[in-house]
């Protein structure tokens, strides 16, 4: 019974409030970084922390247009041969230059099929990879890849190392401090870097997991910035802080519907076209999202290059019904649905609160749309195997044009691509082929040009609307910009005024 | 009382035994494939194959499990497919701060609870009484997840006495162990006050009262002390559900406890983080069952004999 | 033990507060002002108005009126997965105490196990593989609710084994099965009355707990749990949509506590 109290007082002397330190932005986060490795990182969180502790050969300015990071230059010197020349003067956290042999290094690891690594795919199909001198790079490709450089923004690790996730060591404007894992994640600056050292002393990415709370310590100063999911709701809430400003700035995500073709009634283009009819998107985006996404047409952000608006499609229940008459699938007239179709979510809110809109929208044009929302693992499972009729989620940040062919090309079905729909059109795989390969940037646009003309005729997606990115910033803080990718790069030149800090 | 104890102990291994491999033949049938979720579409069928090669997910099911009791054997718990390090070390980064939470809510529902109902059961039906009761139904009724910010809201933004969120301090202990606590001190409070009731009708209570002790004493001393089973059983079972990582709660304090790790786990297929919970929960009650048993024993002899 | 023994204000007003739910669930359709699935979403969150009492939820929807459908649902969830419950873990429980021996060590282990099983997995996985539904909801929350009254039923079990009614049937020949369906179980049902009327008000807090993992009800059907936690992101902008179903649970909870309170003072005696 003594004993207790002497334990007591153990756990809880430990922890005495830390104080936060100065000329360091706090960042509040939903979820914790799950890998601090370049090579492996796959979800958002942890690819935007990798971009500011390791640098790239390239990397993608806030207008989304690539730009030369570690590489001085990237040249075609052959069909499918690119010398990639460094910069002398880049140097790991540790003080260590970086040279053509950790490039090399890095780029085989990707490559080696025993590592997993999801970033395998976006190289091509690489023949070599050599190394002439200290800071040049040739790599070889075995036909010619259209992607390639725009794909070459991976961080660089150092030669010979194993899995970072633990001991990170990169070439970027900050390095890891230290990490309570669930709680938070601080960064301080890189005293190597090789570019303008950032101005800030750190930045701390501390785990909110609930929204309310986040926006709470934000409001009394305890975070400087929090960016999306921010409920479009709270936008006035927020708005009206002293100490707040919001930022709206146009994304890369785009939010779809996506269609199972193999489905009896969805396999019939004007049943999708009267699902389509059947939607008002702007309703939606005015008053439910609160103007916080664009409508769009296609899966290709208005920041990218080979983004082409196609036909509308306008709100028009009339035609709906009419398209679905034209289909055979007559009203009944008694209050019962033309046909009934299961629409498949996660159990994430703003996805299910979406599913019962789109529920209500097609109740009014007389088709029953039955929501079942499963925990992640088991919606995506289903997704991926076909297993579903209808399901809406979001394309996060398409960079190269040539993912369409992931997506829509014939051969892609999973496990192999994801073409989860089964779409099958001969004509469009060859666009997406040709795509693929071809080099010449006017002929590539004219031929993803056509090939969102008739996605946008066909549709095997229903593409709904471009996320704006949102980010409520602390006024103290200076330079931040949201990316259109929901990147984190700016910090490298942001500010932070102010007295305290 | 030693071969109690030791009987006792053997029979906890089944239970934990028997939870752990439920666990793993479920968890592994659950539709889902981590190695997907991990590496996301984009891989191609042979980076699939060849990571689950190297995690050894591509073994017979019956294979994975003997494989998995092995590890446990020698201590090593695996490696998480999500964060490809070591899972023990996870869990044990996580424990500290569930391990605090979990004792503070008791201490506080405890402390709160007895006391409480040794003062309503004394004062039976005058106003105290009544309005712990009355307290005690809305402790019961509150869901933590409306409670939590509320609390918040008053303690953290209005009046400013205590952090947001976070665990960070002696002073972000206070609301998440409130709220935790809220449910557990009013079942506390009405518990003791009916077994206190219930042992201060017998005879060597009125034989105290009649020495001429003050009515609390008599209470406290003896009623308190024979009454205190049913107490002690209910703070076993709490104290198990709470070491097992109070889901909600953490994730609307930002507690970094190991209750979001199961949630987070089970969505990514993550198997062996999976296990790995799973085998600390099973733990966690069987302990808290043995202490309650323990206490049980040291009470009332009695029960040391099982028939 | 007269009817009139049973009454108290504390009683009175549990039994009026589950009668109003009751006839809530009963006549949802008629006694709703409006339809409660009709989105309106230019109207999103609105605050409570003289044509909507109690605001509008984040699609414009009624609020009152999805509470008053809820109610079928929360007492639905609450009394069948009891129910349920009730039946199996006592089973369990009375066959345990009276069989004694193997039989109870195995049993016990049994309980000890389901007790210790972490009821989110089960949970999930059943949801998984199962897939939602309210048919399997209440499949989860019973597989973990059964534990309680099982482990209460052999404790009375083996209270009763020693009295003198039952050792008077025992020697006079009665089997297991007579013992436990003609003594065991009706001189347990007090108790078993007093945790049913907490175990409701527990299973009904569940839902609400489990809509907070997404694993409540399906959308758009309300329930008083997932109402609740829908409302949760926007406690600062529209706290109307937490402070009425929260208010209408609480009281339910309430209701059934008052009554099972009186019950089992009632019943001790």
């Amino acid at each position: 019974m003594r004993v207790l109290p002497i334990f007591l007082v153990l756990i809880f002397s430990a922890c005495s409030q830390t104080p936060v330190p100065k000329n360091t932005i706090v960042i509040g986060m939903e979820t914790d970084v799950v890998s601090l490795d370049p090579r492996y990182a796959t979800d958002a969180v942890s690819t935007n922390v990798c971009r500011l502790v390791y640098a790239g050969l390239m990397r993608r300015d806030e207008k989304m247009e690539l730009r030369p990071w570690l590489a001085q230059s990237v040249a075609l010197t052959g069909a499918a041969t690119y010398e990639i020349k460094l910069k002398t003067n880049a140097m790991f956290q540790d003080g260590r230059p970086l040279t053509s042999a950790d490039v090399r290094f890095t780029i085989n690891s990707i490559l080696d099929e025993r590592n997993g690594s999801p970033l395998r795919n976006g190289l091509g199909d690489v023949l070599s990879v050599d190394t002439p001198d200290t800071f040049t790079v040739v790599v070889k490709l075995k036909e010619p890849y259209a992607p390639f450089v725009g794909n070459l923004t991976f961080g660089i690790v150092p030669e010979g190392s194993g899995d970072l996730s633990g001991k990170p060591v990169g070439a970027g404007p900050f390095r890891v401090a230290s990490r309570q894992r669930g709680a938070e994640l601080a960064l301080v600056r890189n005293d190597y870097y090789f570019e303008k050292m950032p101005a800030l002393s750190g930045v701390i990415f501390k785990i909110v997991p609930e929204e309310t709370v986040r926006l709470l310590e934000l409001s009394k100063g305890n975070l400087h910035i929090v960016t999306s999911p921010i409920m479009p709701a709270m936008l006035p809430w927020l708005e009206s802080r002293k100490n707040i400003r919001v930022e709206r700035k146009p994304g890369t995500n785009v939010s779809y519907i996506g269609f199972n073709l193999n489905d009896q009634y969805l396999k019939n283009l004007r049943v999708r076209r009267a699902i389509a009819h059947a939607i008002d998107r702007d309703a939606i985006i005015k008053h439910f999202l609160k103007d916080t996404a664009v409508k769009t047409t296609t899966l290709i952000a208005p920041a990218n290059e080979f983004h082409m608006e196609e036909i509308p499609v306008e709100y028009d229940p009339e035609k709906s019904k009419r398209l679905l008459d034209e289909a055979g699938y007559r009203d009944p007239g008694d209050g019962r649905p033309r046909f009934k179709l299961v629409f498949k979510t996660s159990k994430n809110p703003e996805r299910r609160k979406m599913a019962e809109i789109f529920s209500e929208y097609l109740r009014s044009v007389g088709i029953g749309l039955d929501i079942k929302s499963y925990e992640w693992g088991t919606f995506f499972s289903d997704v991926k195997s076909g297993n579903f009729q209808l399901y809406s989620l979001t394309w996060v940040g398409m960079a190269d044009p040539d993912a369409l062919r992931f997506i829509f090309h014939s051969k892609y079905a999973p496990p192999k691509g994801l073409n989860r729909g089964r779409y099958e059109n001969v004509e469009l795989d060859k666009l997406l082929d040709d795509g693929k390969t071809e080099t010449d940037i006017v002929k590539r646009k004219r031929l993803y040009n056509q090939a969102q003309r008739t996605l946008s005729e066909e549709l095997p997606f229903i593409n709904l609307w471009t996320q704006v990115n949102l980010a409520a910033v602390d006024r103290r803080v200076k330079g931040f910009v949201i990316y259109p990718d929901e990147g984190f790069d700016s910090l490298a030149t942001a500010e932070l005024s102010g007295l305290e800090e | 009382m030693r071969r109690y104890l030791l009987a006792r102990l053997l029979l906890l291994l089944p239970t934990v035994f028997g939870v752990v491999t439920a666990v793993f033949f479920i968890i592994h049938l659950v539709p889902g494939d981590p190695v997907e979720i991990m590496l996301g579409e984009t891989a191609t069928v042979t980076e699939k194959d060849v990571l689950r090669k190297n995690m050894g997910l591509d073994r017979p099911i019956q294979e994975q499990y003997f494989s998995f009791l092995a590890g446990l054997a020698k201590g090593d718990l695996g490696v998480s497919i999500k964060t490809r390090e070591p899972v023990l070390g996870e869990l044990l980064s996580r424990w500290p701060a569930t391990l605090e939470l979990a004792l503070a809510a008791l201490l506080l529902a405890s402390v709160f609870g007895v006391s409480a109902g040794v003062l309503s059961a004394a004062r039976k039906n005058g106003v105290a009484d009544k309005f712990s009761l009355a307290a005690s139904l809305v402790g019961v009724a509150m869901p933590n997840f409306w409670l939590g910010p509320v609390l918040i809201i008053i303690f953290s933004i209005w009046l400013g006495w205590t952090p947001v969120s976070g665990r960070d301090g002696f002073s972000s202990l206070i609301l998440p162990a409130v709220t935790l606590s809220a449910g557990m001190a009013a079942l506390i409070l009405r518990i003791t006050r009916s077994s206190v009731l219930e042992a201060a009708s017998e005879d060597y209570i009125r034989s105290a009262r009649a020495r001429g002790l003050p009515e609390w004493k008599v209470f406290a001393k003896h009623a308190l002390s024979n009454g205190m089973i049913p107490v002690i059983t209910v703070m076993g079972l709490q104290l198990g559900a709470l070491l097992s990582g109070a889901v909600i709660t953490e994730t609307i304090f930002s507690w970094p406890g190991v209750g979001r790790l199961l949630v987070e786990a089970i969505e990514s297929r993550d198997y062996p983080l999976v296990q790995a919970c799973v085998l600390n929960i099973a733990l966690c009650y069987v302990v808290a069952n043995l202490i309650v048993d323990f206490a049980y024993a040291a009470a009332d002899p009695r029960v040391r004999v099982e028939r | 033990m007269t009817f009139k023994k049973i009454i108290s204000p504390g009683f009175l007003l549990g039994v009026l507060i589950l009668a109003a739910t009751v006839c809530a669930a009963f006549m949802a359709e008629t006694i709703s002002p409006h339809d409660p699935y009709k989105q309106e979403l230019i109207f999103g969150l609105e605050s409570p108005t003289a044509a909507h009492p109690m605001g509008r939820d984040l699609l414009g929807r009624d609020v009152l009126s999805r509470l008053v459908h809820g109610s079928r649902i929360s007492l639905t969830i609450g009394f069948a997965v009891v129910g349920i419950s009730l039946i199996i873990g006592t089973v369990v429980g009375a066959a345990s105490g009276a069989f004694g021996g193997w039989a109870d060590m195995v049993m016990t282990r049994v309980v000890d196990m389901a007790q210790a099983f972490p009821g989110l997995l089960l949970a999930i996985a059943i949801m998984a593989v199962l897939g939602p539904g309210f048919g399997n909801l209440l499949f989860a929350l019973c597989l973990t609710g059964w534990t309680g009254f099982a482990r209460l039923m052999r404790g009375q079990t083996l209270a009763l084994r020693e009295r003198e009614f039952v050792t008077a049937a025992i020697s006079a020949g009665a089997g297991k099965g007579r013992l436990i369906f003609y003594h065991y179980l009706p001189n347990s049902l007090g108790p078993l009355i007093v945790e049913a009327a907490f175990a409701i008000a527990s299973v009904i807090l569940s839902e609400a707990g489990l809509s907070f993992l997404g694993l409540g009800v399906q959308p758009p059907e309300p329930s008083w749990g997932s109402m609740l936690n829908e409302g949760r992101p926007f406690l600062l902008v529209a706290p109307h949509l937490t402070i009425f179903p929260g208010l209408c649970l609480m009281a339910l909870v309430l209701a059934v506590n008052l009554v099972g309170d009186r019950l089992r003072d009632v019943l001790n005696r």
